[in-house]
């Protein structure tokens, strides 16, 4: 079984893939909220965050760490580990930009929807789906007469 | 002789070894083949990782973090609508003016302020409980263990500590999840020293107003002096006080549970029982407190804010101020700020005649143009701000947690006397190199 929790190549390029975008997001978020010059000539819907931004770094660096290990079976964890925070991160920012637009009618302030919404994170949980669907699939069929680890 | 000194370690730790050889011992016995791989030996690969583990911690800090505060500010703001346009309307049936400032000041704006604080509870304690189920706050502590071990705290005080950054209150609530009683005393004790939100306005405005481009490094120093001195806090009373040295400080043993799917059903159980506490014993405290200041603040009723009680008290801690710099406004500021560190900027605001809702850039330029910080002294104001007690509800909060005045009081009182200290240092040191 642990033979069959070893992704395939596709996997391990796709999930590289999306390592190297969350990595370019986080660090643009750190780097925009570390130092307002860059902040500046950051694009708009990029948030200045620096905490964000380094939460968007281990996602990251979880799918890299997912395809560097793709011929072991903990490529499957670490890979469903990243795509999870994948999916905690973009349904916190949805819920933030929720908040935010109750507030603004609450209080009678201004809500900048599209800045919320814009948010990378939210986005980047689309092509976070399918894999967060296999590693989940792959982790549910896992159970302890069904599988074992060569350690 | 002692059991510990029989067994030559913790009897804990012999227990936990022994119970371990004797289970390998029977399944080395009647188990062939290889053990079986789990789900939850699939993502502790991750969450246990010895590079990732710490980063995904804090990852997951940072979401819990912004949940709290973030997603539930709606729901404060509703609060406080509420309780300041029912205080308006109850002022408006009651023709008797101290009756009416009463109710709508004392009674709505006690009550409000108590139950701003209650959307973020909640929020916190529904998170938390979100963690707990899932089995990863187990994983959470073990993993920031080993850092937080030589400070004399344990690694389930990590989340306290930061979830303080943007509320006490919380923070202090979550040290429930502490097992042993010491090291949770402990973490409430170092938890006011972390700069909670309501602090930030404060330094905005008085670096803003004294210390030009230095102000955004001046915030950020707060920040990391917050972190500095709470850790080395915990580290002296560790080191002085008999309570926190008493015996050797046992090991962190847990046993590490099987992820689950957490229930909302669940979860919410978990955070009704926990937040409603707060409502049900800290409550009435702060509600207390908060009377009890107007009352001093309103009278004698009639007279303007100067001549009030507390600015009588101002006058009277004026000297005690002095050496670091601050007048009786600085004084009545920090005064004020004992309640809640929100008021601090509406204080500066109400005693340069420009009142509460007044735009910052004017408090600012009033403090320039009045003198009544240099860079020095301003510094220093910030750095006792973050220092000394943070609020009134924060008491309240350590009392009930504690169910210790002693405890309680030390908190305050040492607070205070590092605030006190560490503003003088400041200005000492920076008067002799020549800055103010």
């Amino acid at each position: 079984m642990a033979e069959a929790l070893r992704p395939n190549r596709g996997i391990a390029i796709y999930a590289a893939f999306l390592g190297v975008l969350y990595l370019i997001t986080g660090l643009i978020e750190f780097l925009s909220g570390l130092t307002p010059h860059l902040g500046e000539l950051s694009p708009w819907w990029m948030p200045r965050d620096i905490f964000g931004g380094l939460s968007a770094i281990v996602i990251g660096l979880l799918y890299i760490a997912s395809s560097t290990s793709w011929r072991r079976y903990e490529s499957m964890g670490y890979l469903l580990v990243a795509t999870l925070l994948s999916a905690l991160f973009a349904v916190l920012y949805l819920l933030i930009a929720g908040a935010n637009g109750l507030d603004s009618l609450i209080v009678g302030e201004e809500w900048s929807w599209m800045e919320d919404i814009s948010r990378p994170e939210i986005w980047l949980l689309l092509p976070s789906l399918p894999p967060l669907i296999l590693s989940w699939r792959m982790a549910m069929r896992l159970k302890p007469e069904a599988a074992t680890s060569e350690a | 002789m002692s059991v510990r000194e029989v067994l030559g370690e913790e009897p804990e730790v012999a227990m936990a070894e022994e119970r371990y050889r004797v289970i390998g011992e029977i399944l080395s016995k009647v188990f062939r083949g290889a053990r079986p791989l789990t789900p939850s030996d699939l993502l502790d690969k991750a969450f246990l990782n010895r590079g990732l583990g710490i980063p995904i911690f804090l990852a997951l800090w940072w979401a819990l973090f912004r949940f709290t505060f973030d997603v539930s500010a709606p729901l404060s703001d509703l609060i406080d609508i509420i309780f300041s346009r029912l205080g308006e309307f109850a002022s408006s049936l009651i023709g008797n003016e101290w009756w009416s400032a009463f109710v709508s000041d004392a009674i709505c704006g006690g009550l409000g302020g108590v139950l701003v604080f209650i959307p973020p509870i909640f929020f916190l304690f529904l998170g938390l409980a979100l963690l707990e189920d899932s089995g990863y706050l187990a994983r959470a502590a073990f993993v920031v263990d080993k850092i937080l071990r030589p400070f004399g705290l344990q690694g389930r005080s990590f989340i306290p500590l930061l979830l303080g950054f943007g509320c006490n209150i919380p923070g202090i609530m979550a040290t429930r999840t502490i097992p042993s009683e010491r090291d949770r005393i402990l973490t409430i004790c170092v938890n006011p020293l972390i700069t909670c939100s309501a602090r930030l306005p404060v330094y905005v405005l008085i670096a803003g107003a004294v210390l030009g481009a230095y102000a955004p490094m001046a915030v950020f120093t707060m920040y990391l002096l917050s972190i500095v001195l709470a850790l080395l806090m915990a580290l002296i009373f560790k080191a002085l006080i008999p309570y926190f040295r008493r015996g050797r400080r046992a090991p962190f043993i847990l046993e590490l549970p099987d992820y689950a799917r957490p229930t909302l059903r669940s979860a919410l159980t978990h955070m009704y029982e926990r937040g409603i506490l707060f409502l049900k014993k800290a409550g009435t405290i702060i509600f207390l407190g908060i009377i009890v200041v107007w009352l001093l603040s309103s009278h004698p009723w009639g007279a303007p804010l100067d001549q009030s009680y507390i600015a009588t008290l101002g006058r009277w801690l004026e000297p005690i101020f002095r050496p670091l710099g601050f007048d009786w406004r600085g004084a009545v500021a920090l005064f004020f700020g004992f309640i809640a560190k929100e008021i601090v900027v509406g204080t500066f605001a109400v005693f340069f005649g420009l009142g509460e809702e007044a735009e910052i850039e004017e408090v600012q330029r009033s403090i320039v143009e009045l003198g009544v910080f240099t860079p020095l002294t301003g510094f220093a104001f910030m750095a006792f701000t973050l220092l000394y007690i943070p609020c009134l509800a924060t008491i309240g909060i350590i009392y009930r947690e504690t169910n210790s005045v002693k405890w309680t009081l030390f908190t305050v009182i040492y607070g205070l006397i590092l605030a006190y200290l560490i503003a003088l240092l400041i200005v000492v040191i920076g008067g002799l190199m020549g800055l103010g």
